[in-house]
């Protein structure tokens, strides 16, 4: 659980970085989602994880794609355009996190958790 | 069985967010060719420039312009200036705050010489070009960039009499050019496309904000985060019936920082315009004239180089 909530940290933080630089470099426009993507990984990672210690790697996938999809919706409120398919992240993304959840309730294996983080 | 499922869902999640981006800025989508229900200039309510050209002529002479030949529609011919029986246009520069400013001040003797034109003369999303090719393509004597409606998927899009686009963008203050020349702010909720046609609208362009109406600043101090940094401007105004002005302001470079919206505001009400309307602006800005960019378009202000957009506005007779 240790090194889950370490690597989560470490995506926090460069989630952040990666917003703030972005936004740096974009004259002026603001995008919530970009900055805010770092939120993400925090809440659901980091405090995730304190709160329930057998998230699985679902759960992880969904939380990747919440990421994802917060930045290229930045990326794209940058440039100043949109596009429908960027609400399939969100989509997807809660999809994972609730079969992530639920199939972490009824796996009565103790270790359940191939940490996504761990496999690369 | 875990890996696997990791392994193939990290492909797909690659492959769906590589076909996103393709979507967004590289495939061309939902084209529709061109069509025109072209005014028809009727040369019996053309105003008579006759009087305004011997005028000009006299101020071209002490002022060391370059004549050319007279051809059939062509009387002056200067390098910051257009004039003939239809069009006049004269192009001077400014200094605002820090930013440099091209000021285009268009005489029409009729609204039908106010055209608009699609990219590659087709609608759709990623169907873009340089404002300088639009322009050539179509013959435009001055054209400034458009709204660049490609680059969003809601927001009305009417040229030229003929809507490409109903999909309302909620809430947001279009501007609205009429057969007869005459511009008016509406808001997308309050008509549908199809209404505005019926109404009279023959150009309709959707970015904004609002910068004057009824000669009263109404663009904001306040706003996003655009709209209240130093950026380049495209500006479009009308100060009255076939009277319109075509402003562009270079940003991004150490010679021009740009402006706000704010500021851009306050610099169209010293031009006396009755309306003023913030067109697409960045990288987009651009001023094309007799074959030539006029302003230094540039994006990450290093580079300079136009960028391709959707559509343009533009003086001409095609």
């Amino acid at each position: 659980m240790n090194n889950r909530i370490i690597k989560y940290t470490i995506f926090t933080i460069l989630t952040l970085i990666f917003g703030l630089v972005y936004e740096y470099f974009s004259f002026g426009v603001i995008s919530y989602f970009m900055l805010g993507a770092f939120l993400i990984p925090l809440i659901l990672g980091i405090i995730g994880s304190l709160i329930y210690k057998k998230l699985n790697y679902i759960y992880d996938l969904g939380v990747i794609t919440l990421v994802i999809g917060s930045i290229l919706k930045g990326i794209l409120d940058i440039y100043g355009t949109s596009n429908y398919l960027i609400k399939y992240y969100l989509i997807i993304g809660i999809a994972l996190l609730i079969i992530g959840i639920i199939i972490s309730i009824f796996d009565k294996k103790e270790d359940n958790t191939i940490d996504v983080f761990m496999e690369y | 069985m875990k890996k696997a499922i990791i392994i193939l869902y990290s492909i797909f999640l690659i492959a769906f967010t590589t076909y996103v981006l393709l979507n967004t800025f590289v495939l061309k989508s939902d084209f529709i060719m061109v069509q025109t229900n072209a005014i028809e200039i009727n040369s019996n309510i053309e105003k008579d420039l006759n009087q305004e050209i011997d005028d000009n002529q006299e101020q071209s002479n002490s002022a060391n312009i370059t004549f050319n030949v007279v051809e059939d529609k062509k009387i002056f011919n200067g390098e910051n200036g257009y004039l003939d029986a239809h069009i006049r246009i004269d192009i001077k520069k400014h200094n605002y705050a820090n930013a440099t400013l091209l000021v285009a001040d268009i005489k029409l003797s009729n609204s039908g010489y106010l055209k608009t034109a699609l990219a590659n003369n087709m609608y759709g999303r990623n169907i873009k070009k340089a404002t300088s090719e639009i322009a050539k393509d179509v013959n435009a004597i001055l054209a400034i960039n458009g709204d660049f409606y490609g680059a969003r998927e809601r927001g009305y899009v009417i040229r030229n009499g003929v809507v490409y686009r109903n999909v309302k963008n909620n809430n947001h203050d279009d501007l609205v050019i009429f057969q007869n020349g005459d511009m008016e702010i509406i808001n997308e909720n309050d008509y549908s496309a199809e209404a505005l046609v019926e109404k009279g609208v023959y150009n309709l362009l959707s970015f904004g904000p609002v910068l004057i109406n009824n000669y009263d600043i109404v663009a904001s101090q306040s706003g996003e985060g655009k709209d209240i940094n130093n950026n380049p401007r495209t500006a479009i105004g009308m100060i009255e019936n076939n009277h319109y002005v075509f402003v562009v302001c270079d940003g991004r470079t150490r010679e021009s920082s740009g402006l706000t919206v704010y500021q851009l505001a306050l610099f169209m009400q010293t031009l006396n315009v009755k309306i003023a309307y913030n067109l697409d602006g960045g990288g987009s800005t651009a001023m094309y004239f007799k074959g030539n960019i006029l302003n230094r378009p540039t994006t990450n202000g290093k580079d300079i180089s136009e960028r391709s957009i959707s559509d343009i506005v533009y003086i001409g007779y095609e």
